[in-house]
């Protein structure tokens, strides 16, 4: 994986114990046009099996460069853009908005929501939320949607899937 | 050092303290135990001949400070050719000295001898009174006289022939007949002899380490055409890069020089994270590097030289689409993907995140350049317990709320509101390193608190450490929220975005 990240991220936390970091490259790109040029020489490359990347401020040109990046290296790119984006056109193969969800339980929750896939039609459910379990780290789909609780927002982030 | 035979360990070299203890080479590895003083103990491990060999190269090619031509000789040899060498250190005695000072402070016992033929040499450095010696031109035999048969260079089973017939010193056997000795002896005697005092010439085979790499274009005149430069370096590469499959050597690191006319030549210089021959992988690494180059007044030549290379071995072509060695094509794209980053972005902001063995989350991960190879297994982090995916700097103050001290969290106060706790997990104590802990000096009230709770505690002084919880506050965030056990105080560290 290859991590393009703009000097924000403080990586000691960053869950070391699930993640397995030898396999891992970080990537710092200070300017935005690095960025993508960091991202889509990544996504080229056999090497990196799929690229997270801060997509702040990427326009359509260029998620069209990744995506088709993302098609000749045969990887995968998850794109993460801040909430006020939500409008800004795209050429993503599907496009999520995930938000924090209060639980009452010990284990974290988050309210995903499927904004756009290419190529289908929405489906009657395109809301789900996910659940980590605090001991294992295991994510889970919480099938019972109804005691979903209603907040969501504060540093909502919407993730893009690439290719 | 010891050497099996048959069932036991004799001793195959020593060092100067074993030898003072009367440890002496052939012995049983049981026996020099025995000599050993009570409480000494004692090291030893297997003698590998071949490792001397490659040292005792390694030396000789140090030794080519001296001259042009040395060659390792025996085990514990270095024959160096000094005709003519003596003016540049300025006489045969100062270079002497000079030499047997400098592989001294290497740390090797030295003999040093000079000599008008390699033989003389050889038996006056081994057998002659002193540390240093010089022999005249035209001394050889008076210098050899008095010396054992053994400084001939001769081998065991003529010396003890030798020796049966009474025969002890080199003057000795100069003063027999030449053609006794050759029909008495095998031929090595009177070669030995006739090399020693110049009778009969001897070559050495020097040591010849490989220069490294180098091509080079010159154009007639200066150009300022940046196509013609593009061109010439592209074609210096493939000739570079057909050079080191030659030796089975991939690249580095590369210099490459543009020679200007009135001005200092550019150097670039391109540091590779695998070694690598790749010439289209090289070229899109230096082009990258040449369009930033100002030409000025136009260039005169390229010059790109191999300056550190690593072992490569020769791979089988075609093998890629037979979908076999995916692990070293991946292996090779992941170092392109590396030095194409580096090369753009700097090689300080491409970076692995390792473990550290520290339990202290600030200190258990650190940046290391993705440039330098991982030779050594990957650490493992000490801890497998949960952390948050963001870690602040500094850690920023709060204060909470707890029905008991160690009970859990009700609220907790931070970044100027209230957040009211609807779960909270932990304490979770995590001790400072006491290794790198310091006794508070006593300048603040609470470190003063701290140490007199410590005391309370234990009776001891022991770093305090420090108590997290994992606290989900309403509206579902969720913060890493620890105490210092010694002051008391509360810190928001963490947070899950």
């Amino acid at each position: 994986m290859v991590w393009p990240y703009p000097g924000s991220l403080n990586s000691a936390g960053s869950d070391g114990a699930r993640l397995s970091l030898e396999g891992c490259l970080f990537v710092r790109a200070g300017r935005p046009g690095d960025r993508l040029w960091a991202t889509d020489l990544a996504l080229r490359s056999r090497a990196a099996a799929a690229v997270i990347a801060d997509g702040s401020g990427f326009d359509l040109g260029a998620t069209r460069r990744l995506q088709l990046a993302a098609e000749a290296g045969d990887g995968m790119c998850l794109l993460a853009r801040p909430p006020w984006e939500r409008c800004e056109l795209s050429a993503a193969a599907t496009r999520w908005l995930v938000s924090r969800a209060a639980c009452s339980s010990t284990d974290r929750r988050w309210t995903v929501e499927l904004l756009r896939c290419k190529g289908m039609r929405p489906a009657a459910q395109s809301e789900w939320v996910v659940e980590q379990d605090h001991a294992t780290g295991a994510l889970r789909v919480v099938a019972d949607v109804l005691d979903r609780p209603g907040e969501a927002g504060v540093g909502s982030s919407g993730i893009r899937r690439t290719g | 050092m010891t050497r099996p035979v048959a069932s036991r360990e004799l001793v195959a070299r020593r060092c100067e303290a074993a030898r003072a203890a009367g440890i002496a080479e052939g012995m049983d590895l049981a026996h020099a135990r025995s000599l050993l003083a009570e409480g000494v103990a004692l090291h030893s491990e297997l003698h590998r001949p071949d490792r001397d060999a490659a040292a005792l190269r390694g030396l000789a090619c140090w030794a080519l400070r001296y001259s042009p031509l040395v060659a390792p000789d025996g085990p514990d040899g270095l024959l160096i050719d000094i005709t003519g060498t003596e003016r540049v250190h300025r006489g045969e005695v100062r270079l002497i000295r000079a030499a047997a000072s400098e592989i001294h402070r290497l740390g090797f016992a030295v003999r040093v001898a000079a000599a008008s033929t390699f033989g003389c040499a050889w038996g006056v450095a081994r057998f002659g009174a002193h540390d240093l010696s010089r022999v005249p031109p035209g001394r050889e035999r008076e210098a050899l006289r008095g010396l054992p048969a053994a400084a001939l260079r001769i081998d065991e089973r003529t010396l003890q022939g030798l020796g049966e017939v009474g025969i002890i010193t080199v003057g000795h056997v100069l003063d027999l007949p030449r053609a006794s000795l050759a029909a008495r002896f095998d031929g090595s005697l009177l070669l030995g002899v006739l090399r020693a005092i110049g009778e009969a010439p001897e070559a050495i085979d020097p040591v010849r380490p490989s220069p490294p790499a180098r091509c080079e274009m010159m154009f007639d005149g200066p150009t300022g055409h940046w196509e013609s430069v593009e061109a010439a370096a592209r074609r210096v590469l493939g000739e570079l890069a057909g050079e080191l499959a030659q030796r089975e050597r991939g690249l580095r690191r590369l210099d490459v020089e543009l020679l200007r006319p009135r001005a200092a030549p550019t150097p670039i210089r391109i540091d590779l994270s695998r070694p690598s021959r790749a010439a289209k992988h090289l070229w899109s690494l230096l082009r990258a590097r040449l369009e930033r180059v100002d030409l000025g007044d136009g260039v005169e030549g390229v010059v790109l030289t191999a300056s550190r290379t690593a072992r490569l071995r020769h791979e089988q072509r075609g093998s890629e689409a037979l979908g076999a060695d995916d692990a070293r094509a991946t292996e090779a794209a992941w170092g392109e993907l590396v030095d194409t980053l580096a090369g753009r972005l700097g090689a300080d902001q491409v970076v692995r995140i390792e473990p550290v063995e520290s339990h202290l989350p600030e200190r258990a991960f650190r940046e290391r350049s993705a440039m330098e190879a991982m030779q050594r297994g990957p650490a493992r982090a000490v801890t497998r317990a949960a952390r948050p995916t963001v870690l602040f700097r500094r850690p920023e103050r709060a204060d909470a709320m707890a029905v008991t001290p160690d009970g859990p969290i009700l609220s907790l106060g931070w970044r100027g509101r209230r957040w009211k706790v609807v779960s909270c997990i932990g304490p979770e104590r995590i001790g400072q390193e006491w290794w790198r802990w310091e006794p508070p000096a006593g300048d603040g009230e609470g470190e003063a608190a701290g140490r007199r709770s410590r005391v309370r505690r234990g009776g001891t002084a022991a770093p305090p450490g420090r108590d997290y919880f994992i606290v989900q506050t309403e509206g579902g965030r969720w913060l890493w929220v620890c105490r210092h056990v010694g002051t008391g105080r509360w810190f928001v560290h963490g947070e899950w975005s």
